[in-house]
């Protein structure tokens, strides 16, 4: 098992840049997978825009930031960002030690009723192993 | 027990670099050198105003950051291992540098941990030193363990500046004369014509552009070399609240430090209003070429050390608020630059 790869739940969908996605109904639960937070680093800070917004797929939610690397977060669905993790503000360490749980970032009300792109854990799994594959 | 030569600390980069740390670099930025810090079970004796490890911020072994980073303590041997093995896989690592705290023992702890290096890879190794603890023939022995550039910290470029943040005045150890004796000391040691001495400079801690330039200039003159740091206020030190110097001022001096090293300008030749460096002693075109070649806003340093986001957050750089790029510029960095230099808009300095 490589590093950061040892939990992928079965009941997540997945985007390719490491978002996982919780579905129930149209409620979307979003956040970063094990693998990313591994890859990334220890995180210093998460920004995560205002709750109300409209979001596009792939329109940025917010950002992450570890002492040497920066990067966005963007949405794999499209609907209204309904709630934020603002424990996140204070402790972005829940990133690192609960990626699944405390660590989760938004809420999102999916425009649609569940036609996504998202892999599965199985094609996720695939996914991580082609991301560690040296270029 | 923590203390070096049997253990040492890694830069969060130099940790991930070398596999012993997951991470990412921002914009894939490799890592030329490997950073190491000596560490004691006293911590450093220095109180430097700006620093992490001051005496009274450290209070022992302690290491909370320095240049705004963690820095993981591990086994010496695990560390030379990892660096063996990471260098044979990662061309991009050139170099190891090994910095001493002020510490008594620091001189002969610093020279083990270089033969362990050489012994172990070929990598060029560099000695980051202090003179309060170093004297001259520390220094011989440093060069003779096989180092390749000795570099001091003079870190404030002028001696009022040095006796208020590193001096009697910081209730710290330091002396501007120790230290400019040696940097002579160290070009004797290494002798002048290679160009290993190196001296670092901050800019930001309260000194004009001027005399900043001049400070660059007497190294020049000493046969060392500076490598110049931009200022970031660390956490929990004296200056944390300071602001970082306007980026305008830093590019100056970076292209000022650029121009004295390649030997196309002199302090001398540059002109100067109210402590602001206006005219930089070159032709206005030989000037846009310098700066579009983008060189004299990468990290300085020995070959290879190009310090990825130690002077300013990853989020900074993703503005286009880089201090000292890690990497070559691209076309849209060089734009930023110019911009930031006023030479988009004015179309010269």
């Amino acid at each position: 098992m490589q590093p950061g790869t040892d939990e992928i739940p079965e009941s997540l969908r997945y985007s390719r840049d490491h978002v996982w996605l919780r579905r129930e109904g149209q409620t979307c639960v979003l956040g970063w997978t094990e693998y990313m937070q591994w890859s990334a680093g220890d995180v210093n800070y998460v920004e995560l825009v205002e709750p109300g917004v409209t979001l596009e797929v792939e329109q940025e939610f917010g950002s992450i930031e570890t002492s040497k690397w920066v990067g966005k977060l963007r949405s794999p669905v499209a609907g209204r960002l309904m709630e934020r993790n603002g424990r996140l503000m204070s402790q972005p360490e829940l990133v690192n030690t609960d990626p699944y749980g405390g660590g989760w970032m938004v809420i999102i009300t999916a425009a649609d009723a569940g036609s996504d792109a998202l892999m599965s854990a199985e094609e996720y799994r695939r996914h991580v192993a082609e991301c560690q594959t040296p270029q | 027990m923590i203390v070096s030569p049997d253990t040492v600390r890694l830069s969060t980069a130099a940790a991930i670099a070398l596999g012993l740390r997951s991470g990412r670099l921002y914009r894939d930025a490799k890592v030329g050198c490997i950073n190491l810090l000596m560490e004691d079970e006293e911590g450093c004796l220095g109180n430097c105003l700006y620093c992490g490890q001051a005496r009274e911020v450290a209070q022992g072994p302690e290491c909370r950051t320095l240049i705004r980073v963690q820095w993981p303590s591990y086994a010496v041997l695990e560390v030379v291992e990892a660096i063996r093995i990471a260098a044979e896989r990662d061309p991009s690592i050139e170099r190891v540098c090994v910095s001493a705290l002020t510490t008594p023992d620091a001189p002969e702890h610093l020279v083990e941990i270089v033969k362990t290096i050489r012994d172990a890879t070929a990598l060029k190794v560099s000695a980051l030193v202090t003179p309060t603890v170093f004297d001259a023939t520390h220094l011989r022995k440093v060069a003779a363990a096989g180092v390749e550039n000795i570099t001091i910290a003079v870190d404030a470029t002028t001696v009022e500046l040095f006796h208020a943040l590193r001096g009697r005045g910081a209730r710290g150890p330091h002396e501007w004369q120790r230290y400019i004796k040696g940097v002579e000391d160290a070009v004797s040691a290494m002798g002048r014509a290679k160009g290993s001495v190196g001296v670092h400079a901050i800019i930001g801690l309260g000194e004009s552009e001027q005399e900043a330039v001049q400070f660059m200039q007497l190294c020049y003159d000493m046969g060392a070399r500076v490598h110049l740091f931009s200022f970031y206020p660390e956490e929990n030190t004296a200056l944390e609240r300071r602001s970082q110097p306007p980026l305008e001022s830093y590019r100056r001096m970076q292209l000022a430090r650029h121009l004295i090293d390649t030997g196309k300008s002199w302090a001398g030749g540059m002109r100067f209003e109210s402590g602001i460096l206006v005219d930089f002693g070159v032709s206005e075109d030989e000037l846009r070429g310098v700066v579009r070649a983008g060189a004299p806003f990468m990290t300085t340093g020995c070959s290879g050390c190009n310090r990825p986001y130690a002077n300013e957050t990853p989020a900074q750089a993703m503005q286009g608020l880089f201090r000292n790029y890690p990497f070559p510029p691209n076309t849209q960095d060089i734009r930023c630059i110019e911009a930031q230099l006023g030479m988009a808009s004015r179309r010269q300095v």
